[in-house]
């Protein structure tokens, strides 16, 4: 069984570039191209693992460290990140928050790496990376609240282990709104398309992809391997809560979550179809209206 | 109950965060639609022919007939479409949110025991009520006066149920019809604003005041030229 | 039962009618007749015995009202016959602006659909009911603000309208508050409910009456939420104006007045006393602030009404004796204001400004208006023999026997600033030397006969006091724990 628990964050490493592939084949399909191959990202990432670094005069280590330490922060957090009623092989009370850091530490070296090129087109995107990632924070840990609420439980596998058919009944609605509000903030975290657009090169509305414009070869492979993996991570907390997972037999568990998080994928990609890039003033609505359905969420716990 | 309490709250918010007249009006059509919806899920007892009725009244008032009304005003007047907020939309939804929080701790404060309906109804309506009045108080346009003036009223009439709180079925009614003939005069006014003025934005509305000088000198120049020159000409 | 609704009845059938009826001077002596028989009909309600009838009736305190109401209301259909009759005939050069209007038959009716909704304020004592009629004269009342067709006039309807209807709505969340305080009492009334007295939640009542009394207050025009009552009360025509000072005020009183007697009933007086005294002693304050050098003769007007509101308030407020005198000052104000409001109704008309500093020398144009002026000037600020004095001093003199030492001292401070400033006005606009190129003209009868009734009843009130009122002040007062005995 301990086994089991050490597969989880191995085959998630092992996965976790397929979701932007799926998300590409469903924004093609949409689109009406035939689209990338869905393994194109292992090719991405093997190729740049190849090739050397180039790096700027006026960067300091600060930038050369900062790839290392986004994947690293990244794959620590998949070790807490439970399938169903399958543990995580790493496991204390409260590690939600320790989760909700471990993605703050990889958006702080984001962000100080992008400082640290002095490009103003970089510092730009920084900012705007800062201004979102705060309205987002709420969102998160007022969904953490409601979910230990909810399930009396204050470690990440326990509380998806408590989410039972019984807890669905009584507070199904409570999950959908929190579901709902990470889908959100996933679209937020993972720049996909209603906020920011992962496409675009050179376009001053960009956020995430300009912080990252002076990476190459290897730390650039980090770096989009660190993305896959946080896509990972926000798709795997959203199926857990939203699908009774828990309450399946325990050989399902794995083939119905997998499915799940490939779901999620294409719900994904169904929004960057069909919704358009918004504004930038009117992102921070958005943001703030995800951090409001977890507020509905923990009022109505509070008080229903 | 709970879901609606649960629609309720978003459409305040959603109130709150919309940019266009149109779709804030179908917002508070629908708010009208679930509160005529209340009662009937809430029944803890027969339902009466009055009680039917009174639903289907508040159905077709407020979730049909004053939303079309409006939605009429909208066109026929020159108003844009969009909403003009002295208050960003993102501010208006982080002071929603602080309204809920209020809502919820008054709903506590209450303290209720003796109600049959979940107390989730109460908070949904005070947060109404409350974003309501900051709708009115943050917007510019005259219409989203009476859109605010409407979801707050809807409030008003969720508290009466969120509290279990039944009157007698004419009073019921003679309140819905208070409601419809005071929107229809808004809106009737409204119209008038609009073709007299040739604006429906309220922070304009400043002709009438104490310290400007009044009357003679006011025929001469139009409006217009009142509101930019003798904002500030105070009487010597 | 059915004595009670009659005039309500009566008054929103012509009312309804008066929308139909082709011919001005049909509608015209449909108007005068309703108000009336109204009147006949209050003043015999007021002499029978008190008739309670479940959500409808009367007692000592309604019936006052009820008379101040029809008779405010005799007193504005007759003013506006030559109101609207000067409208067609004696439209001044440079007043176009101030006299071009909506159809008639939209003024009589809504006129007397006020009427009406106001009749069925004063005597409901349904709560709810009183809250549907209470919102039902706002509506009724927007469109004559609206009279004359002008963005000055719609904006100060705009703002009289949503304003007020956001108090009221917020006065319905105070009714159910209030429905909480005892859900076991099956009728919503006032009787049952002060009859309930202790057994009421005091939790409850408190909140109820703090909302409630915001949301009334909203529509009575106490401080801090008169804001719309100055730009519709001087926008308003003439005997628009006067009812809604002389009348509309009182019967949003009267909702905030029966709430306080269940609250005294439910053990909670000492509070809503505290809460009345302060918003009247603040919208006493405020008023003087705003009507030192006022350039406009009507918002004078309307900011007086907000201070005698105040006093109003204060007098209630107070307790004891002071209830008396409240209340007697809520019918001595009436009866002033509206006569001067249509004295400055015809001032208008003649003059075609509202700004005080441009009306000269009134006394040699227009001798029995400036009399009435003068005299409305005097009986407002409480001076004697008129009855105003009798009513403020009897709440001074409770005030002082109850050892309000500061307050009191305020009051009159307040009250002396007020008569310093308002003479200033008011003197100025009449004892001046006329401006040289007015001419001449008589002032007809009908527009100085119902001022200088209403001014000599003031007077006669101040003078002599018929046993059959001072019973009713003294029941009404009794409501309240208060009264002369």
């Amino acid at each position: 069984m301990k086994l089991l628990h050490w597969l989880l964050p191995i085959s998630a490493f092992i996965i976790a570039p397929i979701i932007p592939g799926i998300i590409n084949r469903v924004k093609a399909f949409f689109a009406g191209r035939r689209g990338v191959p869905i393994l194109q990202l292992y090719i991405d990432i093997w190729k740049l693992l190849r090739k050397g670094s180039t790096y700027s005069h006026t960067t300091s280590f600060v930038f050369r460290i900062a790839p290392s330490v986004i994947a690293a922060a990244l794959i620590l957090c998949t070790f807490f990140i439970p399938w169903g009623s399958i543990s995580s092989p790493v496991s204390f009370s409260g590690d939600l928050i320790f989760i909700a850091y471990l993605l703050d530490v990889a958006r702080y070296f984001t962000v100080i790496a992008a400082m640290d090129t002095g490009s103003a087109f970089e510092g730009m995107g920084a900012s705007r990376e800062v201004q979102f990632g705060f309205l987002a924070e709420p969102a998160f840990l007022m969904g953490i609240l409601v979910l230990v609420m909810v399930t009396k439980n204050t470690s990440t596998s326990g509380i998806m282990q408590h989410l039972s058919t019984s807890v669905w009944a009584d507070s199904g609605i409570l999950l959908i709104l929190v579901a709902t509000a990470w889908y959100f903030l996933l679209l937020t975290e993972n720049s996909r398309i209603p906020v920011d657009d992962p496409n675009t090169h050179l376009e001053l509305t960009m956020i995430h992809e300009v912080m990252v414009l002076d990476y190459s070869g290897p730390d650039f492979a980090y770096i989009l391997y660190g993305s896959a993996l946080k896509l990972w991570i926000f798709s795997a907390l959203i199926v857990n809560i939203l699908l009774p997972v828990a309450a399946l037999p325990i050989w399902l568990q794995p083939i119905v979550f997998i499915a799940g998080t490939a779901g999620v994928a294409i719900l994904v990609g169904i929004t960057e179809s069909i919704i358009a890039r918004l504004r930038l003033v009117t992102v921070p609505k958005i943001i703030v209206s995800a951090s409001a359905l977890c507020f509905i969420a923990l009022i109505f716990r509070i008080i229903g | 109950m709970n879901i609606i309490s649960i629609i309720l709250i978003m459409s305040g918010l959603l109130l709150l965060g919309s940019s266009r007249l149109g779709v804030a009006i179908k917002v508070v059509a629908i708010q009208g639609l679930v509160l005529g919806i209340l009662p009937i899920v809430k029944a803890s007892h027969e339902l009466t022919a009055g009680v039917w009725f009174l639903c289907i009244s508040i159905i077709a008032a407020k979730g049909i007939i004053l939303p079309i009304l409006l939605n009429t005003n909208l066109k026929s007047s020159g108003i844009t479409r969009e909403i003009e907020p002295f208050i960003s939309y993102g501010v208006s939804i982080i002071a929603g949110i602080i309204m809920l929080i209020l809502a919820g701790w008054m709903t506590v404060r209450l303290n209720l025991n003796r109600t049959m309906t979940p107390p989730i109804v109460l908070s949904a309506a005070f947060f109404m009520v409350l974003s309501g009045l900051f709708l009115m108080i943050t917007r510019k346009k005259a219409l989203t006066q009476i859109l605010g003036f409407l979801a707050m009223e809807n409030g008003v009439y969720a508290v009466g149920i969120g509290l279990s709180l039944e009157f007698p079925f004419m009073v019921e009614l003679g309140i819905l019809l208070d409601v419809v003939v005071g929107v229809v005069i808004m809106g009737h006014l409204l119209l008038h604003m609009d073709k007299e003025m040739a604006h429906t934005d309220t922070d304009r509305l400043t002709e009438l005041s104490d310290n400007i000088r009044l009357s003679g000198e006011i025929k001469v120049v139009s409006s217009n030229e009142v509101n930019i020159g003798s904002d500030r000409e105070v009487l010597k | 039962m059915i004595r009670i609704l009659f005039p309500t009845v009566i008054a929103a059938m012509a009312g309804i009618i008066a929308f139909f009826i082709r011919s001005n001077t049909w509608r015209r002596a449909l108007l005068v007749t309703t108000a009336s028989v109204h009147l006949v009909f209050s003043f015999y309600l007021g002499a029978i015995k008190p008739i309670k009838a479940g959500w409808i009736g009367t007692d000592s305190l309604s019936v006052i009202f009820l008379v101040t109401v029809s008779l405010m209301f005799f007193a504005a259909a007759v003013y506006s016959i030559f109101y609207l009759t000067a409208d067609r005939h004696h439209e001044p050069e440079n007043a176009s602006r101030y006299l071009s209007s909506t159809p008639e038959s939209i003024y009589t009716g809504c006129m007397l659909l006020l009427l009406s909704t106001m009749t069925l304020a004063v005597t409901a004592r349904h709560f709810a009911l009183q809250w549907v009629s209470i919102e039902a004269t706002t509506l009724a009342s927007a469109p004559l603000i609206y009279f004359h067709r002008s963005s000055r006039s719609l904006e100060a309807a705009w703002k009289y309208l949503i304003i007020c209807s956001v108090g009221i709505a917020i006065a319905l969340m105070g009714l159910f508050f209030l429905r909480m305080t005892s859900p076991k009492v099956s009728e919503f009334t006032v009787d049952a409910f002060v009859a309930a007295g202790s057994s009421l939640d005091k939790k409850w009542l408190s909140a109820a009456f703090i909302i409630i009394l915001v949301g009334y207050g909203t529509k009575m025009g106490l401080a801090p939420l008169h804001t719309w009552l100055p730009d519709a009360h001087s926008e308003a025509p003439a005997p628009v104006s006067a009812l809604l000072s002389g009348a509309l005020l009182n019967c949003a009183f009267l909702g905030i007045m029966r709430v306080h007697q269940v609250a005294n009933a439910g053990g909670i007086g000492v509070m809503a006393s505290e809460l009345l005294v302060m918003f009247g002693i603040f919208s006493i304050g405020l008023a003087t602030v705003f009507i030192l050098r006022q350039p406009d003769f009507k918002r004078l007007l309307a900011y007086s009404s907000v201070e005698n509101m105040g006093i109003i308030a204060l007098g209630v407020g107070v307790g004891g004796g002071a209830v008396f005198g409240g209340l007697f000052h809520a019918v001595n104000h009436s009866l002033v204001k509206v006569a001067l409001f249509l004295a400055a109704g015809n001032i208008l008309a003649r003059y075609g400004t509202r700004e005080s500093s441009k009306v000269r020398g009134l006394a040699s144009i227009m001798p029995t208006t400036a009399f009435i002026w003068t005299m409305g000037l005097i009986a407002i600020t409480g001076t004697p023999p008129f009855g105003t004095f009798m009513s403020k001093f009897t709440i001074l003199k409770t005030m002082t026997a109850k050892g309000m030492w500061s307050l009191t001292a305020f009051f009159m401070a307040f009250l002396v600033i007020i008569f310093a400033a308002m003479s200033y006005i008011v003197l100025k606009m009449v004892f001046t030397p006329p401006p040289p190129e007015m001419p001449e003209k008589p002032e007809r009868t009908l527009s100085w006969i119902m001022p200088v009734i209403l001014l000599v009843t003031a007077l006669a009130a101040g003078i002599y006091m018929p046993e059959i009122v001072r019973n009713h002040l003294e029941q009404a007062s009794a409501l309240f724990g208060g009264g002369l005995k």
